[in-house]
């Protein structure tokens, strides 16, 4: 299980602080990727190489339109105050996972395979990461918005990001409310944790 | 007068072609000879459902999409009380090499071989689970192992018990195969050790069912002929009327099991004890016709053999007719139960009694012209006393009688009200039979034996509201792949029913989904829903097949708990556990958009008892209608009809009050006995008023009573003599509700004896 969440960490380390143009998606991952391996490995305390991967990666991903998507439909149910929490609970939640794994990326490397053009407004970058001599794939999906491309989703060892969130927040949903999915995205209980 | 006329020109046809009617009756009995040796028996669930039951339409769809198999559980208590010592473990190993060589097993699982992820010390999960390894890997950490394996939810309670003292073996079999083989082999190879271990599961009760049907059907068989032979002997002295009972019966028994054969029934577990009651029914008929005959030949001194058999056979044609037909109405009772093989056995009986009444007669009047008897015969009755004293009673003890009627009566109602059914399968087997003692030890130490299921199915996702975006439907589209089946919402319920059924009382072992969520926590990882939609799409096949398929259907959007449930409980109420179950259930569920089913062998028992129960009731009243219909076409009286009806209630309410009172649960063979015993009972009332009738022409009421017990009373006397030692045979048996059932309709028999004896000739009294 370890394997899982090496991924789902090297996959956040990803985050980038610029939009990217279409060309440049795979030479620009390759490139922050690199660094952020560096950063992982100058052994300093987990939370600011945490912050400095995220200001690495931050605006690659769309977290807007993942903390949406991962609440569907009730997401348009809220006004915009609670939108904007919610995505700033949604953000943090990643970051608190990645943050928390940070260790454990230490002696992987992770590598851009390439990427592919699954339909004109898709295209997903496949990375592959070698834990205790097992190849994995992580997959980071890409839309365009105002020209350039934003990560959207990320598959991890096949599981989506999103489709795990929108998960549970349903069922959170279903019992509890909104207000229980904001208790729980505060609590720091969410996805996946070892 | 007509039908006189008739009857005498069939009987006189008979009488007067013996030989060929003889043959003709050979020819028929080899007939069905051949076919009853084709008559199989049948003790799975299967053969004991009918066929608009939901559940089993349920039941039937649960095996189709689970990979579910049946087993056998082998339990060792090695004495010295170490199950993970060397020796033990060695001594499981040799045995599951053995058992895993025969035929029909699929595979095995015990401690010696089950797989461990975490018990090589200083290794990752990863590393452990590459190593594959089990307690007699060399790298494995024997503490870590026991450690491992008891608290592992898939071993809990299923390889190891609670108590660590006794550990099951699981032998998965093969579908498709006989199991009665590689029961007997492990059997076999079980009693080649002295040490102390035990068989159980669902095929081997089912396969010592068939075994204790099988030998009872041959023991009965062989044990009612020979006691027939020697109560006729003694009640008649004249081996030629031993000779007849014999043929009469044996000719019966075999065209009733060939035409059972040639409808394709199988013999099950409720019908078995069809050789008894035919044996039964054609005996009272025998001794009827015979003690008749001997009385025709006292009273018509200078008449031929062939006036006297065709006066006899006319004398009893009407009584012996009501009497079968009362019979057969008890049984087309059965009909309603609307449970294949009680319909079998009510339809065969109705045939049975038909075809005892008519080849009685037949082979009666033919096998009487083909031998001598001598017109001297006398026959010892051996109850005279008997009857002068009951008819005295019957004359001179009117408020004595009734007093005690009434308090029977009063009985009865206070015994009914706490009369109950039960289907323990442990308690289908005698105290100290081998497979009670195996039974009992694996279902307190290793989680129960009969299977409880809980199939929860989800309601189809509402796709009319959801929003209507290109990322949307991209995501609902990717939620219907399989491996996003795990949902934290499917989770949250697994976990809910399975933490329900660990605080219940009756259930043993527990396997869900919630049970691989508890098996991750135990290796240390979260199980929520991307651990299970990662393991889902990484696992290799066999893994997912132990630890998904059994207990999720992804393509019917269901989750499967498979409990074991505690059958040796006493106080366990099968049907109010299953009630509550539903209903605690629904409670559980109450918010969850969800539907879900109770099913298992445990719900198709209860069943087939329920129904059977609420049948028997149901057509009870419609039993007892029609019988006192036919009473008063009979006796051409309402106060006759009244009185043989009053004086055939009173035992049989008794015998289960005496039931309710004793606590004795009546069981899916015991539940038929009221309408069985009904059907049969009243043949001594149908007998005796007929006589009575007669002798109250030339007679007052209270010689005509004294006439009819010496005469008819004899009959009466002999016939009931000989039903109750024949449902007494079935004592021996091993089958506990063989046992009962032969006590219980003994008891009834007895006492509507008595009550055909005294209370019914003391209302006839009435003026």
């Amino acid at each position: 299980m370890k394997k899982v969440f090496v991924i789902l960490c090297c996959a956040l380390l990803c985050v980038n602080l610029y939009a990217l143009p279409f060309d440049s998606i795979e030479s620009e991952m390759k490139a922050r990727i690199d660094k952020s391996m560096k950063i992982v490995k100058t052994n300093k305390d987990s939370k600011i190489m945490a912050d400095e991967i995220f200001a690495l990666f931050d605006f690659m991903f769309d977290y807007e339109l993942m903390a949406k998507l991962s609440l569907s439909k009730e997401y348009n149910n809220l006004d915009n105050r609670q939108k904007e929490m919610f995505v700033s609970y949604y953000k943090k939640s990643l970051q608190q996972n990645f943050a928390s794994k940070l260790e454990l990326y230490k002696d992987n490397t992770i590598e851009v395979v390439g990427g592919e053009q699954i339909k004109e407004n898709r295209y997903n970058l496949t990375a592959s990461i070698v834990i205790d001599g097992a190849l994995s794939y992580i997959i980071f999906k890409f839309y365009p918005k105002n020209n350039d491309w934003l990560i959207y989703d990320v598959d991890i060892i096949g599981i989506s990001v999103v489709q795990t969130y929108r998960s549970q927040f349903a069922d959170i949903l279903k019992s509890s409310g909104i207000d229980g999915v904001f208790d729980r995205l505060k609590s720091g209980e969410l996805f996946a944790e070892e | 007068m007509q039908k006189n006329n008739f009857l005498s020109l069939i009987f006189s046809g008979v009488i007067n072609h013996y030989r060929l009617t003889l043959l003709l009756c050979l020819s028929i009995f080899l007939f069905f000879l051949f076919f009853a040796f084709r008559i199989s028996i049948d003790a799975s669930s299967e053969s004991l459902v009918y066929d608009d039951n939901q559940n089993y339409k349920t039941y039937e769809n649960i095996v189709q999409n689970y990979q579910g198999s049946d087993f056998l559980l082998l339990a060792y208590t090695p004495k010295s009380g170490d199950v993970f010592s060397k020796d033990s473990i060695a001594f499981i190993e040799e045995l599951l090499q053995k058992i895993s060589k025969l035929d029909a097993v699929q595979s095995t699982l015990s401690i010696a071989n089950a797989p461990l992820l975490k018990s090589i010390k200083d290794f990752s999960l990863q590393d452990n689970i590459k190593a594959n390894a089990n307690i007699l890997s060399p790298q494995i950490d024997i503490n870590l192992a026991k450690e491992e394996i008891l608290n592992n939810p898939f071993f809990k309670e299923n390889i190891i018990s609670e108590d660590s003292k006794t550990a099951g073996i699981v032998v998965f079999l093969k579908s498709g195969f006989d199991y009665s083989h590689t029961i007997d082999e492990i059997k076999k190879i079980k009693n080649s050790y002295k040490d102390e271990m035990y068989i159980g599961g669902v095929p081997l009760i089912v396969d010592d069912i068939v075994y204790y049907i099988k030998s009872d059907l041959l023991v009965y068989t062989l044990l009612l002929g020979l006691i027939l032979a020697v109560v006729m002997w003694l009640f008649f002295r004249n081996l030629s009327f031993v000779i007849l009972s014999i043929v009469v019966c044996i000719f019966t028994l075999v065209i009733s099991s060939g035409i059972f054969a040639l409808l394709g029934y199988k013999i099950t577990i409720v019908s078995s004890n069809y050789i008894s009651i035919l044996f039964v029914v054609n005996i009272s008929l025998i001794i009827h016709l015979i003690v008749s005959y001997l009385e025709n030949i006292k009273k018509y001194k200078n008449a031929d053999k062939k006036r006297l058999i065709l006066i006899t056979a006319l004398q009893k044609t009407t009584p012996s007719f009501y009497a079968v037909a009362t019979t057969m109405i008890g049984f087309l009772g059965l009909m309603f139960a609307n449970i294949m093989p009680i319909v079998h056995l009510g339809v065969v009986m109705a045939i049975g009694v038909l075809v005892a009444l008519i080849f009685t007669f037949v082979v009666f009047m033919s096998f009487m012209m083909l031998v001598r008897i001598p017109r001297e015969v006398e026959f010892v009755s051996l109850g005279l006393r008997i009857l002068e004293f009951s008819s005295n009673i019957a004359i001179n003890n009117k408020l004595r009688i009734y007093f005690v009627a009434f308090l029977c009566v009063v009985f009865s109602v206070y015994g009914i009200r706490y009369l109950s059914v039960e289907n323990s399968f442990i308690n289908y087997f005698k105290s100290g039979s081998e497979i009670k003692e195996g039974l009992l030890v694996i279902d307190e130490n290793l989680g129960g034996t009969i299977p409880l299921e809980v199939i929860v199915k989800f309601a189809t996702n509402e796709t009319k509201d959801s929003i209507n975006d290109e990322f949307e439907s991209e995501f609902e589209e990717l939620a219907k792949e399989d491996k996003y089946f795990f949902s934290e919402e499917k989770l949250r319920i697994a976990k809910k029913i399975h933490e329900y059924f660990l605080e219940n009382e009756y259930a043993g072992s527990i396997l869900s989904l919630h049970s691989v969520s508890l098996l991750l926590e135990e290796l240390g990882l979260k199980p929520d829903g991307f651990t299970f939609s990662f393991l889902y799409d990484n696992l290799d096949e066999s893994l997912k097949s132990q630890l998904f398929y059994p207990y999720a259907n992804i393509q019917q959007d269901e989750l499967r708990f498979v409990v074991r449930i505690l059958d040796s409980s006493s106080s366990l109420k099968r049907d109010e556990f299953i009630k509550q179950v539903k209903l605690e259930l629904a409670n559980i569920l109450e918010s969850e958009n969800v539907s879900f089913e109770v099913n298992g062998l445990m719900v198709l028992y209860n069943d087939l008892l329920q129904s059977l129960i609420s049948s028997q009731v149901d057509t009870l009243l419609f039993v007892m209608l029609i019988i006192f219909v036919l009473f008063v076409l009979v006796f051409r009286s309402f106060k006759l009809a009244i009185i043989a009806f009053v004086a055939n209630m009173i035992p049989l309410c008794v015998v289960f009050g005496i039931l309710g009172i004793s606590g004795i649960s009546l069981d899916i063979m015991t539940a038929t006995i009221a309408a069985i015993s009904l059907g049969m009972g009243v043949d001594h009332a149908i007998h005796y008023i007929h006589r009575y009738k007669e002798e109250i022409k030339t007679n007052s009421k209270e010689t005509a009573i004294r006439n009819s017990h010496k005469s008819i009373g004899n009959a009466m006397y002999y016939t009931a003599v000989v039903i109750i030692i024949g449902f007494l045979t079935m004592t021996s048996s091993s089958f506990v509700p063989t046992i009962y059932f032969g006590i219980i309709t003994s008891a009834v028999m007895i006492l509507m004896l008595i009550s055909s004896l005294i209370l019914l000739p003391r209302m006839l009294l009435i003026k």
